[in-house]
C-alpha cells in the first residue's frame, strides 16, 4: 500500500510540473522604463544609389501588341493608326448552292456586303461623343515592311475603302465594329489576286484613344464578303455563301516569326517625342520603360534591417500630356544576370505580379506597389522600396544587378507617358534613395 | 523510467513569456542557483545543500545515488513610475542534479543550473522620426532563454570535519531575442512594401564560457559547520551565427567570480540555523552586453529549518528564512534591490528514498522608483533510489 502511495505521490508532483508548463500568459507593458533595451536604433541616410540609368523602347515589340491603340489629337501631338495585312484573298469559291457536281468551284465575278469586323477596348478608350473610323488600301510596294511614313502617306481619299461612325452609346467591349468596304475596290483586289492591306485611322478632330483588339489579343479583325459567279452580282441563292478572310502577313519571307506579327500592327505616325538626355521615360507610343542600376552599399543591406527605402523621382511634365491625363506604373525587380549586357532584353526579364492562394496580389518577391501619376505634372515623386532593398540583400550585384525596372500598366494601349528626371539631369533633381534602417550590429545584446 | 519520463517533460516545456521588469535588465535574472530546500531558507543553506551547485564540497552529503529536479514558476507584479501595474508570469526549470557517490569518501555529480534567465516580452509604442516623418511605431521585444550552468564536480571527505570539493563548469545556453516593430504609417500605400510590421530582427545568441570551482565544509564542532566556496571564472563568449551560418564571436567577456561562506549551527535539536554571504562579480560580464549596466552585488540570507508535523507518518521539515541582494543589472539607470522572505517545507517518501520539497518565495525588488513583487514557488523532487 505504501509502494503504491508513493508512486502515486511521484506521479502526482509529475503532474504538477507537467501542467504548469502549459499556463498561458498574457503580457503588458511597463515601458520604456524598464525595458530590458533601448528602443530601437533607427537610423536614416540618402544617397544617390543610381549608378546607371536608362529609357529602353520600343514595347510592346512591333506586331507584339495585344491592343492596338488608334489614337488622335487635336494638336496634332500623337497619331497613331492601324495596319491590317490580308495578304491572301481568295478568288474561287464553292457555292453551298449551285454546284453540280459539288466538289467544283466557281471564280469570283462579283461582290457585295464587303465589311471589315473589329473589337475595341473601351476600358482602355477616350471616346468622344461619337467616333469615325476610316479603312484605307495600304498596299504598297518598294517598302519596308517595318517603315511608317510612307503607309502613312496612303490614308488618302483615292485610297479610301469605308469609313463609319459610331456614337458613344453604340460602342461596346462585346458587339464587333463594321466599316462597309468598297465592293468594287475589294473585288479588283480579288481578281487581280493580291492582296489586301487596310490602314485604319481615327477620321474625328478630337482627342481620341480607341484600342483595337488585335489578333495578340485574340479577337482579331477580319474582312468579310459575299461573293458570286455572276458578273451582275449575287443572287438570292448567293446568299449563304459568305467569306471570311483571316490576317495574314506574307512579308518579309525571310523572317516567319516577323511577318506573324507584322499580320496586324500599330502604325505610329506620330508618336511621344524621343526622350532628351538627362530623362527617363516611361510608356508612351511608342512606349518606353525605364532601367535603373542601384549600388547600396553592403553594409546597408547585409547589416541592417531595412524599415523603409524611398525612391524619390523628379517628375516631368510630358510633352503629350493631357490635363487630366493619369498613367499607372509598375516597379519591378530586375532579374537578368550579369551576363545580359542587352539593356533591351534586361528590362524585359523582371519579376511578375504573384497571385497567393488566398486571392491576394503582390508585386513580386519585393512587392513594390504599382503608382498612378499625373502625365502633365512635375513634382518630386516617393516610391517606397524597402522589398527591394529586403530582396536584394541576398543577392550579389556581380552576379544580379540591382535593377529597378519602370513599366506602364498600359503599355503599348494608352499613349499616356511619365518623365522622370534621371542622374544625368542637373543635381536636385537626380533620383534619390532615402533609407531608414536599423543597425543589425548588436542585435540581441542588452 | 520513472526518471526519465519525469527528465522528458522537463525538457520538452517551453520557457514562459513574461515582459519588462526590474529583475530582466541585461542578460537576466540569476535565481541563484538554489535548490528547493535552500530556498525556502532564503539561500541561508546555500553553502551546505547538496541540491544546490555552489560549493561542490557539499556535494559528499550525497551519500548515494541521487537525482533532484525542480520548477519555480514566479507570478509578478511590476509597477513602473508612471505605468500601470502588470502582471505576469515565468517558469524556470533552474536546477537539475544527478550524483553517485564514489567509495565512501568521495561524490560525484552533474548538474545544470539556470545562471541568468533572459525570458521577456515588451510591447511599447512611442512617436519616433522615421526618414522625415514622426510615425508611431509599436516595437516589441521578446527574449527566450538564458545562460546555464553545467557543472561536474566533485567532493572527497578528507576528514570528519573537513570535506573539500572542486568542479569546473561549462556555461552555455541560448537567447532567441525577436524584435519587431509595427509602423503605423500615414501612407496606406505603404502598408504592404514595408510591412507595416516588419522583423527588426530575429537572432539566437549562443554562449560559450567555462570556469572553475572550489569549495570546503568545515565542521570545527559537531553542532557548528562552515562552508567556502569560489570560483573563478574564464572566458565568456556571446555566438550569433554570421551569413555563412556558422557560430561567430559578437562580443566576449568573463563569466563572474563567486565566492561565499555560510554558517550552519545545528545545536537544537532538530534544527538547523544558517546564515550566508555571497558574493558575484557580475562586472566582469559588462563587455558582453553593449547599454545594460552590470554591477558587483552582495546577497546577505539567514534561515533555518526545524523538524515540523507529521504527515503520513513522516516527519516535515519545515523552513524560513530571508534574503536581501542586489541584482547583476541597473534597472531604469538604478540599482535593483531584492528582498526575499521565504518559507517551505520538504516532506520524505519511500523511506526517504523521495523527498518532494515545496518553497515560497516573497521578493520585492526595487529599482528607483520601479517596484515589482513576485511570488516564486519552488516544486522540488529529490530521488535517492
Amino acid at each position: 500500500m505504501s509502494v503504491l502511495r508513493n508512486r502515486l505521490v511521484l506521479m502526482a508532483a509529475a503532474a504538477v510540473v507537467a501542467t504548469a508548463c502549459t499556463e498561458k500568459l498574457d503580457s503588458g507593458s511597463a515601458c520604456p522604463a524598464l525595458c530590458p533595451v533601448e528602443q530601437l536604433g533607427i537610423q536614416d541616410t540618402t544617397i544617390e544609389g543610381v549608378t546607371f540609368d536608362t529609357t529602353v523602347g520600343r514595347f510592346p515589340p512591333i506586331g507584339a501588341e495585344s491592343e492596338i491603340p488608334l489614337v488622335k489629337r487635336t494638336d496634332g501631338a500623337l497619331d497613331v493608326r492601324a495596319a491590317l495585312r490580308f495578304d491572301t484573298l481568295p478568288y474561287t469559291y464553292a457555292s453551298k448552292v449551285t454546284h453540280v457536281p459539288p466538289d467544283t468551284v466557281d471564280t469570283i465575278a462579283s461582290l457585295d456586303s464587303a465589311k471589315l469586323s473589329f473589337r475595341v477596348d473601351t476600358t482602355m478608350s477616350l471616346l468622344a461623343d461619337s467616333v469615325t473610323f476610316g479603312a484605307y488600301d495600304i498596299d504598297t510596294t518598294g517598302v519596308a515592311d517595318t517603315v511608317t511614313a510612307p503607309l502613312a502617306q496612303l490614308f488618302r481619299p483615292d485610297r479610301l475603302l469605308g469609313t463609319a461612325r459610331f456614337s458613344r452609346a453604340t460602342i461596346s467591349d462585346t458587339a464587333a465594329l463594321v466599316i462597309k468596304l468598297d465592293d468594287a475596290k475589294l473585288l479588283a483586289k480579288v481578281q487581280a489576286k493580291t492582296r489586301l492591306r487596310v490602314g485604319i485611322q481615327l477620321l474625328d478632330a478630337a482627342n481620341l484613344t480607341v484600342p483595337l483588339r488585335a489578333s495578340n489579343g485574340g479577337s482579331p479583325p477580319t474582312i468579310s464578303f459575299r461573293p458570286s459567279r455572276v458578273a451582275t452580282g449575287p443572287t438570292v441563292a448567293d446568299s449563304t455563301n459568305f467569306i471570311v478572310i483571316v490576317l495574314q502577313s506574307k512579308t518579309p519571307a525571310d523572317d516567319e516569326n516577323l511577318a506573324f506579327n507584322l499580320s496586324d500592327y500599330s502604325l505610329v505616325v506620330r508618336g511621344t517625342p524621343p526622350i532628351p538626355v538627362g530623362v527617363l521615360g516611361v510608356g508612351g507610343l511608342p512606349a518606353n520603360r525605364s532601367y535603373l542600376r542601384f549600388d547600396i552599399p553592403q553594409r546597408l543591406l547585409d547589416s541592417t534591417q531595412i524599415v523603409r527605402a524611398t525612391l524619390r523621382l523628379t517628375q516631368l511634365p510630358s510633352p503629350t500630356a493631357l490635363p487630366d491625363d493619369s498613367l499607372s506604373i509598375g516597379f519591378w525587380m530586375g532579374t537578368a544576370s550579369a551576363l545580359v549586357t542587352d539593356h533591351v532584353l534586361a528590362v524585359q526579364l523582371h519579376e511578375s505580379i504573384i497571385q497567393a492562394s488566398d486571392g491576394s496580389v503582390r508585386y513580386g518577391v519585393a512587392n513594390v506597389r504599382p503608382k498612378a501619376f499625373a502625365t502633365s505634372e512635375g513634382a518630386t515623386r516617393a516610391i517606397e522600396v524597402a522589398g527591394l532593398l529586403r530582396a536584394w540583400f541576398q543577392v550579389k550585384p556581380t552576379d544580379r544587378p540591382h535593377a529597378l525596372i519602370l513599366q506602364s500598366f498600359v503599355e503599348g494601349i494608352r499613349p499616356g507617358e511619365l518623365r522622370f528626371a534621371s542622374r544625368e539631369a542637373a543635381a536636385a533633381l537626380r533620383p534619390t534613395l532615402q533609407i531608414t534602417y536599423v543597425p543589425r550590429a548588436t542585435a540581441g545584446v542588452p | 523510467m520513472r526518471v526519465v519520463a519525469l527528465f522528458s517533460l522537463l525538457l520538452a516545456a517551453a520557457p514562459l513569456a513574461a515582459q519588462g521588469t526590474v529583475s530582466g535588465q541585461g542578460y537576466g535574472y540569476p535565481p541563484g542557483a538554489l535548490g528547493t530546500r535552500t530556498q525556502g531558507t532564503g539561500g541561508a543553506l546555500t553553502q551546505f545543500d547538496e541540491e544546490t551547485p555552489v560549493n561542490p564540497a557539499a556535494l559528499l552529503r550525497w551519500g548515494q545515488p541521487g537525482l533532484h529536479f525542480q520548477y519555480d514558476p514566479e507570478f509578478r507584479r511590476v509597477t513602473a513610475a508612471g505605468a500601470p501595474g502588470v502582471r505576469t508570469v515565468v517558469g524556470r526549470f533552474p536546477v537539475i542534479v544527478a550524483a553517485i557517490p564514489v567509495g565512501s569518501r568521495a561524490s560525484l555529480a552533474l548538474s545544470m543550473s539556470t545562471l541568468l534567465d533572459r525570458t521577456y516580452e515588451t510591447t511599447n509604442t512611442a512617436r519616433r522620426l522615421v526618414g522625415a516623418e514622426s510615425l508611431y511605431v509599436t516595437e516589441r521585444l521578446r527574449a527566450d532563454g538564458g545562460m546555464n550552468d553545467i557543472r561536474l564536480g566533485g567532493a572527497f571527505g578528507v576528514s570528519r570535519w573537513l570535506s573539500v570539493g572542486v568542479a569546473i563548469h561549462a556555461i552555455t545556453g541560448q537567447n532567441q531575442v525577436i524584435q519587431t516593430a509595427t509602423v503605423q504609417s500615414t501612407d496606406p500605400a505603404l502598408g504592404d512594401s514595408t510591412g507595416g510590421r516588419f522583423a527588426a530582427y530575429d537572432v539566437t545568441l549562443g554562449f560559450r564560457g567555462s570556469a572553475v570551482s572550489a569549495g570546503a565544509d568545515f565542521h570545527p564542532t559537531r553542532s557548528l559547520s562552515v562552508g567556502i566556496s569560489g570560483r573563478l571564472g574564464g572566458t565568456l563568449r556571446a555566438l550569433r551565427p554570421d551569413s555563412a551560418g556558422k557560430d561567430s564571436t559578437i562580443t566576449r567577456a568573463h563569466v563572474p567570480d563567486k565566492w561565499g561562506v555560510g554558517l550552519r549551527y545545528s545545536g537544537i535539536a532538530g534544527t538547523v540555523l544558517a546564515a550566508n554571504v555571497d558574493w558575484d562579480g557580475w562586472s566582469s560580464m559588462q563587455s558582453l552586453g553593449d547599454r545594460a549596466v552590470a554591477r558587483d552585488a552582495y546577497t546577505y540570507a539567514i534561515g533555518g529549518e526545524t523538524r515540523g508535523p507529521r504527515f503520513i507518518g513522516n516527519i516535515v521539515t519545515v523552513r524560513a528564512g530571508a534574503r536581501l541582494r542586489t541584482l547583476p543589472y541597473l534597472a531604469a539607470g538604478q540599482d535593483a534591490k531584492e528582498r526575499t522572505l521565504a518559507a517551505g517545507f520538504g516532506i520524505p517518501f519511500a523511506f526517504e528514498r523521495a523527498i518532494v520539497n515545496f518553497s515560497a518565495q516573497n521578493a520585492v525588488r526595487t529599482a528607483g522608483a520601479s517596484r515589482e513583487t513576485a511570488w516564486t514557488f519552488g516544486f522540488g523532487l529529490t530521488v535517492r533510489p
